[in-house]
C-alpha cells in the first residue's frame, strides 16, 4: 500500500513538472525573440552630487553589514480627476542611495527628469523574471517620445558575478536595454525603496512629473496596468 | 493551479537554489519519515517568507540575525542526524525540518513571476487573503521534496541506501552550507558561484 502511494506521489510530481515546463515553453514563445540593437559603448558617469541627501546616516565601512534603510510608506491617496482614471499617489519617491554611477544616460539624477513620466525598474541581468518584463518595457519606451517618458533601470545585482559594469553593459546591449541605467552595486537603493528585509527583482514603479510614485508592482505581469498608468499620466498632466 | 505551476518552474531557477537544495537534503535525512520532514520544511519556510513579504516580520540583514538563524539551522541538522531514543521520532524530525525551513525561508530571495508578483504586491495590504496562494507557490517550489520523501517506501533497498552514512552526508551537506551562508552573509558570492557552476545562469 505504502509502495503504491509512493509511486503515485512520484508520478504526480513528474506530471506537475512536465505541466510546468510546458507552461514555461508557452511563455517563452509568447515573449518572442529579443532584438540586439547597435549601441555605442556607454561610459559610467558619476552620480549627480546635487539632489536630496541619500541618507542621514554615514555609509558603513567596507565589510560591515548594511543597515536596513526603510522607505517611507505614505498611505496612498487617490488623485481626483475630471472623469478620468483614478491613480493612487504613494508620495515622493525615496532617494537614490550610494549608487555607483549611471550608464547610457545624459542625466545622472532622477530629479533631472522632473516634468516627464518616469518608469523606474529594479532589475539584475541574470534574473529571468526581469528579462521577461523587457519586451513590454521596450515597446512602452518606443511608444512615447523622450520628452514625455523616460525609463530608468536600477541594476541591483543579486550575485557577485552580476556586479561587473562591463558585464552589465554587454547584457544591456544583448537584451535591448537602451534606456539609462543606474548602478546600485551595494543594493542600498534597492533596499531603500522596498520596505522589509526581503526585496524583490524585478520591481517596477511609475513616477509622475512631480516625482511621486503612482504605480508599484513586484515581479512580472501587470503590463496593461503599467502601460495604462503611463499613458494616462502622459495624457493628463493634472492627474 | 497557475501559482503552483509557477512555483514548480521557479524551482529550477538560480534564485531558488538556497531554498530548494537544503529542503531536498533535509527530506533525504528524514528517511522513512521524509514526508513529515518535507511538510515541516514547507510550512516553516512558507510562514517565514510570508511574514517577511507581508511586512509582519523584519529580521534584518545583519550578521547577528544571520548567526542566530545559522544556529537554528544547525540545531535542526543535529536533531535530524541524532534522532535520540525515547523522543517521538516524527515530532523531532519535523522540528528539525522546521528549523531548516525557517532559515532557508528567511534567506530565500525569490525571482518573481507574474503569479507570485500579484501575491507579493498585494501581501502588505492583504496578508491573510494572499496566504493560500503563497502556500501553493511554495508547494510548487518544493514539490521535488515530495518525490524525495516517497523514495524510501519504494523498496527496502532504497531505504537502506538512504540510511547509509554517505546518503546522510549528501543530505547534510547543503544544510551545512545554508548555515555557513547565513552565518557569514556570503549569499551573493557562495550561492552565486554555485549558480555559475550549475549552468543555471
Amino acid at each position: 500500500m505504502a509502495r503504491a502511494l509512493g509511486v503515485v506521489v512520484i508520478l504526480l510530481v513528474v506530471g506537475l513538472i512536465v505541466a510546468a515546463v510546458r507552461l514555461r515553453g508557452q511563455g517563452e514563445v509568447a515573449i518572442g525573440a529579443v532584438p540586439s540593437p547597435v549601441a555605442d559603448t556607454p561610459t559610467v558617469q558619476p552620480a549627480d552630487p546635487i539632489g536630496p541627501p541619500p541618507s542621514a546616516q554615514p555609509p558603513p565601512a567596507v565589510g560591515t553589514p548594511l543597515p536596513l534603510v526603510t522607505a517611507p510608506a505614505p498611505t496612498p491617496t487617490p488623485t481626483p480627476s475630471s472623469g478620468g482614471p483614478t491613480i493612487p499617489d504613494h508620495g515622493p519617491h525615496p532617494a537614490l542611495v550610494d549608487v555607483d554611477g549611471w550608464l547610457q544616460s545624459e542625466v545622472t539624477s532622477l530629479e533631472a527628469l522632473r516634468g516627464r513620466v518616469v518608469v523606474v525598474q529594479f532589475w539584475t541581468f541574470g534574473c529571468i523574471n526581469c528579462k521577461n518584463t523587457l519586451p513590454n518595457l521596450r515597446e512602452l519606451y518606443a511608444a512615447h517620445p523622450r520628452t514625455d517618458l523616460e525609463v530608468v533601470g536600477i541594476h541591483a545585482p543579486e550575485f557577485t558575478w552580476e556586479e561587473d559594469p562591463d558585464a552589465i553593459t554587454q547584457a544591456a546591449a544583448d537584451l535591448g536595454v537602451t534606456w539609462p541605467l543606474v548602478l546600485d552595486t551595494r543594493r542600498r537603493t534597492f533596499h531603500a525603496w522596498q520596505e522589509g528585509t526581503t526585496a524583490y527583482w524585478p520591481r517596477t514603479y511609475v513616477l509622475d512629473r512631480e516625482g511621486h510614485i503612482r504605480f508599484d508592482h513586484i515581479g512580472e505581469g501587470a503590463y496593461a496596468d503599467l502601460n495604462q498608468t503611463v499613458a494616462a499620466l502622459i495624457a493628463d498632466p493634472a492627474l | 493551479m497557475e501559482t503552483l505551476l509557477e512555483g514548480v518552474v521557479a524551482a529550477a531557477q538560480p534564485c531558488s537554489l538556497a531554498l530548494v537544495v537544503p529542503a531536498v537534503g533535509t527530506t533525504l535525512m528524514g528517511g522513512r519519515l521524509g514526508a513529515v520532514v518535507a511538510a515541516a520544511v514547507w510550512l516553516a519556510a512558507t510562514l517565514a517568507a510570508w511574514a517577511q513579504a507581508a511586512l509582519l516580520l523584519e529580521v534584518g540583514g545583519g550578521l547577528g540575525a544571520g548567526i542566530v538563524l545559522a544556529v537554528a539551522v544547525l540545531a535542526g541538522l543535529w536533531v535530524l542526524l541524532r534522532d535520540p531514543a525515547g523522543w517521538p521520532s516524527g515530532a523531532t524530525r519535523a522540528a528539525g525540518g522546521a528549523l531548516v525551513g525557517l532559515g532557508a525561508g528567511l534567506l530565500w530571495r525569490p525571482c518573481v513571476g507574474p503569479q507570485l508578483g500579484e501575491v507579493l504586491t498585494a501581501a502588505p495590504d492583504d496578508p491573510a487573503g494572499q496566504l493560500v496562494r503563497f502556500g501553493a507557490y511554495m508547494a510548487g517550489l518544493l514539490v521535488v521534496t515530495a518525490a524525495v520523501a516517497a523514495l524510501p517506501v519504494l523498496h527496502p533497498k532504497v531505504e537502506a541506501t538512504l540510511r547509509s552514512p554517505a546518503a546522510r552526508l549528501v543530505g547534510a551537506a547543503p544544510v551545512l552550507m545554508l548555515a555557513v551562508v547565513l552565518a557569514t552573509g556570503t549569499y551573493a558570492s557562495v550561492i552565486g558561484r554555485l549558480v555559475q557552476a550549475s549552468g543555471l545562469t
